[in-house]
This record gives structure tokens, C-alpha cells and sequence, in this order.
């Protein structure tokens, strides 16, 4: 159960940055030529991105950490039979 | 105690360098580069008209060299992380300069190893410093600047970019872009991460390794993860259910091979996608992509400890039978 929580958040962790990049840079880009104001939706959204991709990082970091925590600790009281 | 004043001048030299950084970004405006998902060829015809027989031509393209520089300079470091923890253990004191980092990056892996692989840590632990020092190298490797701004011109088939001639054969790459007789620039370096050959071939490497070890610590009954007759004829309805899963499982260790491949490229291509993007629409403001390129750094450590962790949580779960996993820690 441990390494599948691991496999999680290593994988969350992995695709975060490239979702929320992806989505802040094209997302930027439509809404410039909607509105023809390039550069400045690509640039505010993507500015945006990046310190959003590593908190939303440490906060799925955190939360998995927090339930590893919580299962090695219930494993230590009850020692498997 | 007379504690020594220490002044702070390493700080100024960052300083003049983004400064000048800044200076130089508005001189030499940045041009855009060419956002290419295949790695470019650096010369037209192939240098291997039938490789090994069948795997048709081969072209030498722009990640071929930078493969070579990675390994090369993975081969110097190991060499002299070796001889500096020899001349250590001959002189009895703690190991100085790069073979004490070199020692302490491995203990580090080690120890993570040991905490999800128990007992398999010394079979899984060289797969995983492996591939992950590898593909640390490999992300790192190319933000060091010249690497893909440098390299060969080839006329544009459509629009492409005017040229400065700077002399000796050299040309220095203009943002004024033209309809016809433009050119494109193949740069000479582009990082190894970045072409869909190399993860997928380190994809491959690490999805198989996972099979091996997982038959070498539970034999054939490995097999029973993916062809599950255990209670198949004890309860029928959950023994055909058990089957089905176990299907799923062969299937998830396919998809396995893509998520490894695709996250590593397309993490480091959408930098270079980000860097060009950024670059083309601020020209003079160039201090602002090179913000990009510590983000880049930032992503690139984080992929190479994400592809390496992955690869050794599933060679420990794979070393783990049904049942087993409490009793391991």
C-alpha cells in the first residue's frame, strides 16, 4: 500500500508542472488572439503558472507525506499477525 | 573567539551578470528558435545507408553529439570519484572534493532505496543511481549557454530569418523574419531528454528491468501478478475477477513504457516550447526567459528524481507478492 501511495504523488509530481504550464501557455496564447492583446494574457498566465505548478507540488507532496506518515505509524502499533 | 569579518562579494558578480545579461539581451536580440519535435539533422545525406542491416539510414542528428558529451563526462566523473575515494581510503581521511559528493548523492539514493526495497535494495539501487544521474545530466546538460543557440544554418523551406555575416563562415541569426531564401538554425547540441528516442528507450530499459527483477525475487510465481488462478476454481465469480485484474495489470505495465517516455519528454519539451515562446514575444526583455531557465532547472532536477524513484518504488512493489508487502517493513 506504502509504494503505491509513493507511485502517486511521484507521478502527480511528475505531470504537475507540465499540465499547468501547458495549460497557462496556450491558454495565454487564445486569449491574446481572442482579444488581440498579445503579449501580455501569455505572459501574466504564465508567470502565474510556474509558482502555481510548484505550490500545487509541495501541496500534493504534503498531503501524501502526511498519509505515509499516518500508515507507518498504524503499522508500528499493529504489528501484522 | 575572533570571528573573522567574511564580505560578501560572490552576490555582486550575480548581480553584474544578470545585469549585463540584460545589456547583452537587448543587443543581441534573442530570435525565436525553432520548435522542432524530432531532433534535426545536422547534415542532409545519412552517414549509414542501412543501419545493422534493417534499421534503414541513419542521420546524424543534433542529440547524437550531445549523447557522446553526457557519457563522456559521466565517465570522467566516475573516474574521479573513484580515485579520490582511493587516495582517501589510503590516507584514512574523509574523502575530499567530488569524491565525497559523488559518496554522499549515493548514500542518499541508497538509503532510499533500502526504505522502499528492504532486503532487494542492492539489486534495485544500481538501476535506479543509474537511470537517475543519467537523466540528471541529461536535463541539466542543456541549459549551459551555447547549447541549441549554437549550430549549423540550413535555408528555410518557407519563412525563415535573415542573416548577419560575422566572418571565417560564421552568421549571426536576425529576428527579421522573410518569406523566401530565410534560414533556420539545427543547433549543433539539443538535450538527449528532449528527443523521444532517448525516453523511450530509457522507458523500455526500465519497464523490462522491472519484469527481470520481479522474476528473479519471486521466480515464476510473478507471473501469478498478471495471470491471477489462485481462487479460480475455489470461488469462481472472484477468481474470474482476479483473472481480469491481473489482465489489467499486463495492460498497465504497457502504459507504463508511455508514461515514462512521454512525462520525461514532454516536461522538457514543453521548456523549450516555453523558452522560445517567451523569448519571440519579449525580444529586448531577454532577463525574463532566463527566469524560465531556472524554472527549467528546477523541472529538470524534479523529472530526473520522479523518473528514477518511479522506475525503483515499481521494482520494489514488484519484488513484493500479494500479501507480502506489510511484512516487509
Amino acid at each position: 500500500m506504502i509504494s503505491t501511495l509513493l507511485i502517486v504523488v511521484i507521478g502527480q509530481v511528475g505531470c504537475l508542472t507540465l499540465a499547468v504550464i501547458t495549460a497557462s501557455v496556450f491558454g495565454g496564447l487564445w486569449l491574446d488572439d481572442t482579444f488581440g492583446t498579445k503579449p501580455v494574457f501569455t505572459l501574466v498566465l504564465l508567470f502565474a503558472g510556474i509558482p502555481l505548478s510548484v505550490l500545487l507540488m509541495l501541496y500534493a507532496s504534503r498531503k501524501t507525506l502526511a498519509q505515509l506518515k499516518e500508515k507507518y505509524e498504524t503499522e508500528e502499533k499493529e504489528p501484522t499477525a | 573567539m575572533e570571528t573573522q569579518k567574511r564580505t560578501p562579494w560572490r552576490r555582486w558578480i550575480v548581480l553584474a551578470l544578470m545585469i549585463a545579461g540584460f545589456i547583452l539581451g537587448g543587443i543581441f536580440v534573442p530570435v525565436q528558435p525553432e520548435i522542432a519535435v524530432a531532433a534535426e539533422k545536422l547534415i542532409e545525406e545519412p552517414i549509414a545507408e542501412n543501419f545493422l542491416g534493417f534499421l534503414g539510414p541513419l542521420y546524424l542528428v543534433n542529440t547524437l553529439p550531445t549523447l557522446a558529451v553526457t557519457l563522456v563526462l559521466l565517465l570522467l566523473i566516475a573516474f574521479f570519484a573513484n580515485r579520490s575515494l582511493k587516495q582517501s581510503q589510503n590516507t584514512d581521511l574523509v574523502p575530499r572534493g567530488i569524491g565525497n559528493l559523488v559518496e554522499a548523492i549515493l548514500e542518499m539514493l541508497y538509503n532510499l532505496t533500502e526504505g522502499s526495497a528492504g532486503k532487494y535494495a542492492k539489486m534495485i539501487f544500481p538501476w535506479f543511481a543509474t537511470i537517475m544521474i543519467y537523466v540528471l545530466f541529461a536535463n541539466l546538460l542543456k541549459l549551459i549557454p551555447g547549447f541549441e543557440s549554437i549550430g549549423v544554418l540550413h535555408h528555410a523551406h518557407g519563412e525563415g530569418h535573415t542573416i548577419a555575416e560575422i566572418g571565417g563562415g560564421w552568421a549571426n541569426l536576425l529576428p527579421a523574419k522573410v518569406e523566401e531564401g530565410g534560414y533556420i538554425l539545427a543547433p549543433f547540441f539539443r538535450g538527449i531528454s528532449v528527443d523521444l528516442n532517448f525516453t523511450a528507450s530509457l522507458a523500455l530499459i526500465s519497464v523490462v528491468m522491472i519484469q527481470v527483477i520481479g522474476f528473479r525475487a519471486q521466480g515464476i510465481g510473478y507471473l501469478s501478478k498478471f495471470f491471477n488462478t489462485r481462487r479460480m476454481f475455489k470461488v469462481p465469480f472472484f477468481g474470474a475477477m482476479d483473472f481480469l485484474v491481473g489482465l489489467l495489470e499486463l495492460i498497465s505495465e504497457i502504459s507504463k513504457i508511455l508514461s515514462f517516455a512521454f512525462r520525461l519528454f514532454g516536461n522538457m519539451f514543453a521548456g523549450i516550447v516555453l523558452v522560445a515562446i517567451v523569448a519571440g514575444l519579449l525580444g529586448k526583455f531577454s532577463i525574463l526567459p532566463a527566469m524560465i531557465m531556472m524554472f527549467e532547472l528546477f523541472v529538470g532536477v524534479i523529472q530526473a528524481f520522479v523518473f528514477g524513484m518511479l522506475t525503483m518504488v515499481f521494482m520494489a512493489q514488484a519484488t513484493q507478492g500479494h500479501g507480502e508487502e506489510h511484512a516487509e517493513h
